[in-house]
């Protein structure tokens, strides 16, 4: 298991941006994606697909930081949408109660294709 | 001269040698104007007040010299400065030229070798007794001089010289005798000259002194030489002259001495002159020399002395500009955010900023590894143009050591400045390098002293927050004979966000939360001291576990901040009833052993802060389980089950359950010694996150 952390941010269609999580999230870790996350909301996308698939681990102060920008991006009509997460890190999710507050997919393709078409 | 004087005894010695000489002068002017004027005539030209007259004379002599030799004694171990030698020179040449100036105006008294009236006599015998005088001062002066040395040979010499004087003036006494003396007493003065010379060939105090006082030591030499040399060629002007004449007439054999003694004072002058214009080319770096030893004694007493780091640098940076002359300075410092000027001098800082907008100059100031000298900056940056002040400079770069890595790393440049062109020499750099050093050396302490300022703040911090989460723990268990009740808690690092509490419900039956606040250090305390009261405010009207969690929801929900949620658990004991209830909000799963086997309950809920209280309301389950005697209730925060050993796997629910299944404990604590135990079989005793255990087991009647 991998104990650093990365994350990467690009942009999809449809105004959309995809938000790459690798490794271990922790307390330590988190003010890495908390600032990766401000950085793709001041530039203007509020559509925002956070991609699980390579996350081994998320402590409670890693889930702390999508409760910061959840009601942000809500307000302006964007959301935040989970896609392939891990059992173990899905059960974290789900004990918490978050799969009520946050969208959760199978795949990145899935949350993309949720949001609505822009006109 | 080794034995000390009594200063009260040579005191008196000289008053009575000056009041003594005085009243002689006196009496001789007097005796003089009675026998050559008053009573004169051709005929009664007596021989006995002629010697009566001399006698007279060298007495008074003997009382000029004597006062001199004491004014010299007195002045211990002949310690030579610039303020002696100035003052000694400046003295000799202003009398001698005003004397030289006043006998060439008063009108001549002396005709064929007598006074013609009073005033003649008067005028004569001050003068002859101010040639002596300054003669005699001068003597003793270059005696001085010479002694200063301390040198073994140094009293011989002076004794020889001494004794060549004796020995010219004895040639010019008896000159008339034969005329092998005069060459005698040539001969003599050249030796005297070579001995002179042999006297003086060390000028060592000379070196020590600025180049301003070596430019007025040399106009004083002059002087002294000018004044000297005419003195010294006066008896060779004939008697026409009014200072041979009156030198003359006052001690007939003793004419000859004040010459002597000037011609060799005219080759001290002569000697110092030379050896003046000889050292003024080292003053530069003997004035740099003193300026350096100077500013680093004042810098060491700027490193202990200065409180803030601005006024260190800018304490610095003067001290700099003054050593090397330059018309302002600045330093610029750079970091993250860019660039910083401060301790700028004469200059505005914005004026600094400015020049960067120079591609050219940027690249200069920031760029360059080693200290740059730029004599034209015309020259160098043709597009700069004049119109600026800053025409020459030396950058210096300051550097900062990285021990770790073993790399230096720019940190900022020292800038002088002049404007003019050429305004700097090389030697400034080699100066201005340790000033630079100085002040790297100075931000690099400010900057351990503001981390280790830092850390102890965050020392207190953490003790703060430390105290605050003891404090908030329970200290007595309510167990019961019906139940047994015992927790722990272990923080991975000085303040977790762990937190278990015992409460007792508005039915009176006793129970226990566990929490876990999202984050750490002093704001998880706060919040836990913010659970704490809700908790205690609200369990004595809850009816449940639910209800509990609830109430607490309700309260905190809005209050929290957006990031920040706490997981949250509670199990209440129903005695009468005997069975569990049970609730949680968002926490890890409880683990139940109930007979022999063990259950994971999870009922449904939120964390507590992250949705509103209707959605939170809805969500939230309780359950409801019987339970006999020997069941073990435990929660745990996620520290436990998520807890790893080496490989990083975690240890899971699973052995935990098994371990409860195997164990027959009589008391809670026992459950959590073996909890503590298993974990610590699994990775050691150094936990990595936060781990607190709460174990409750029933006990009564059917046990």
């Amino acid at each position: 298991m991998n104990k650093n952390f990365t994350v990467t941010s690009e942009p999809l269609s449809n105004g959309c941006c995809v938000v790459r999580l690798m490794g271990y999230l922790d307390a330590h870790t988190a003010t890495l994606l908390e600032e990766t996350m401000q950085g793709v909301i001041t530039q203007g996308c509020n559509r925002i697909v956070v991609d699980f698939e390579e996350l081994e681990y998320i402590s409670s102060a890693g889930l702390g930081v999508f409760m910061v920008f959840i009601e942000e991006v809500r307000a302006d009509r964007g959301d935040i949408k989970l896609a392939a997460m891990k059992p173990k890190v899905f059960t974290v999710f789900d004990l918490l109660g978050f799969p009520a507050l946050f969208e959760i997919h199978q795949t990145v393709a899935l949350a993309h294709a949720a949001f609505p078409t822009t006109t | 001269m080794n034995t000390v004087r009594d200063p009260l005894t040579s005191k008196n010695v000289r008053t009575v040698l000056l009041v003594a000489g005085i009243a002689l002068i006196v009496v001789r002017i007097v005796l003089q104007a009675l026998w050559s004027v008053v009573w004169y005539s051709e005929s009664s030209n007596n021989m006995l007040v002629d010697v009566l007259l001399n006698i007279v004379s060298d007495l008074i002599l003997v009382c000029i010299a004597g006062t001199i030799f004491y004014i010299y004694a007195e002045r211990k171990h002949h310690e030579v400065s610039y303020d002696s030698v100035a003052g000694s020179v400046a003295f000799y040449a202003v009398s001698a030229l005003a004397l030289l100036f006043v006998s060439a105006l008063v009108p001549a008294g002396i005709d064929g070798g007598r006074p013609i009236n009073v005033v003649g006599v008067i005028t004569s015998n001050l003068v002859a007794i101010g040639t002596f005088i300054i003669s005699l001062v001068l003597a003793g002066f270059i005696a001085h001089m010479l002694l200063s040395r301390r040198h073994m040979r140094t009293h011989i010499l002076l004794y020889m010289q001494v004794a060549v004087v004796i020995g010219i003036w004895g040639c010019t006494i008896v000159d008339a005798l034969w005329a092998g003396f005069a060459i005698l007493a040539f001969l003599l003065s050249i030796a005297g000259v070579v001995l002179m010379l042999m006297n003086m060939r060390r000028l060592n105090w000379l070196s020590s002194i600025s180049f301003d006082r070596k430019i007025r030591l040399l106009w004083l030499s002059v002087c002294g030489a000018f004044a000297s040399i005419v003195f010294a060629l006066t008896p060779s002007f004939g008697s026409e002259d009014y200072i041979t004449a009156s030198t003359d007439l006052f001690v007939h054999s003793g004419a000859a001495v004040p010459a002597i003694i000037n011609m060799f004072g005219f080759v001290f002058f002569v000697r110092l002159f030379i050896a003046i214009i000889g050292s003024l080319p080292n003053s530069g770096i003997v004035d740099r020399r003193s300026d350096e030893v100077e500013s680093l004694a004042g810098l060491t007493r700027l490193m202990t002395g200065t409180a803030t780091v601005e006024d260190l640098l800018k304490s610095v940076t003067g001290h700099a500009m003054r050593v090397c002359h330059a018309h302002g300075a600045w330093c610029e410092l750079y970091d993250e955010d860019g660039l910083h000027v401060i301790a700028a001098q004469m200059v505005h800082e914005d004026w600094v900023r400015s020049l960067h907008a120079n591609e050219a100059l940027h690249r200069m100031l920031t760029q360059s590894a080693k200290p740059i000298l730029v004599d034209s900056v015309e020259d160098a940056l043709p597009a700069y143009g004049r119109s600026v002040g800053l025409q020459s400079f030396v950058a210096i770069p300051l550097l900062r050591e990285n021990k770790r890595q073993k790399t230096t790393e720019r940190t900022g440049t020292l800038v002088m400045f002049s404007t003019v062109e050429f305004g700097f020499e090389s030697d400034d750099m080699r100066l201005l390098t340790a000033f630079g050093d100085t002040i790297s050396v100075a931000l690099e302490q400010a900057k351990l002293l503001e981390a280790a300022l830092a850390t102890e703040r965050l020392q207190k911090e953490v003790e703060v927050a430390r105290s605050i989460q003891s404090s908030l723990l329970p200290r007595n268990a309510p167990s019961t004979e019906s139940f047994d009740i015992d927790s722990v808690t272990i923080p991975a690092h000085d303040v977790g966000g762990d937190y278990y509490d015992y409460v007792c419900f508005s039915s009176g039956s006793h129970g226990a939360i566990i929490a876990d606040v999202s984050g750490k250090g002093v704001p998880a305390a706060l919040y836990m001291a913010t659970l704490k009261g809700v908790v205690l405010a609200e369990m004595r009207s809850a009816l449940g576990p639910a209800d509990l969690l609830r109430r607490v929801n309700t309260t905190l929900h809005g209050s929290m901040e957006r990031h920040t949620y706490i997981t949250m658990a509670c199990v209440e004991f129903d005695a009468t009833c005997r069975s569990l209830r049970l609730a949680r909000a968002g926490h890890t799963p409880t683990i139940l052993r109930r007979g022999d086997k063990t259950f994971v309950i999870t009922p449904g809920g939120f964390a507590i802060g992250i949705v509103s209280p209707e959605v939170f309301d809805a969500a939230l389950e309780e359950v409801v389980i019987a339970v006999e005697a020997g069941d073990i209730c435990l929660l745990t925060t996620d520290g436990v089950t998520e807890r790893r050993d080496a490989n990083l796997v975690e240890i899971g629910l699973a052995p935990i359950m098994d371990m409860l299944e195997a164990l027959k404990p009589t008391t809670a604590n026992e459950v959590v010694v073996s909890t503590m135990a298993l974990l610590e079989e699994h990775a050691g005793s150094e936990p990595h996150d936060d781990i607190t255990i709460v174990a409750l087991i029933v006990r009564g009647a059917n046990a």
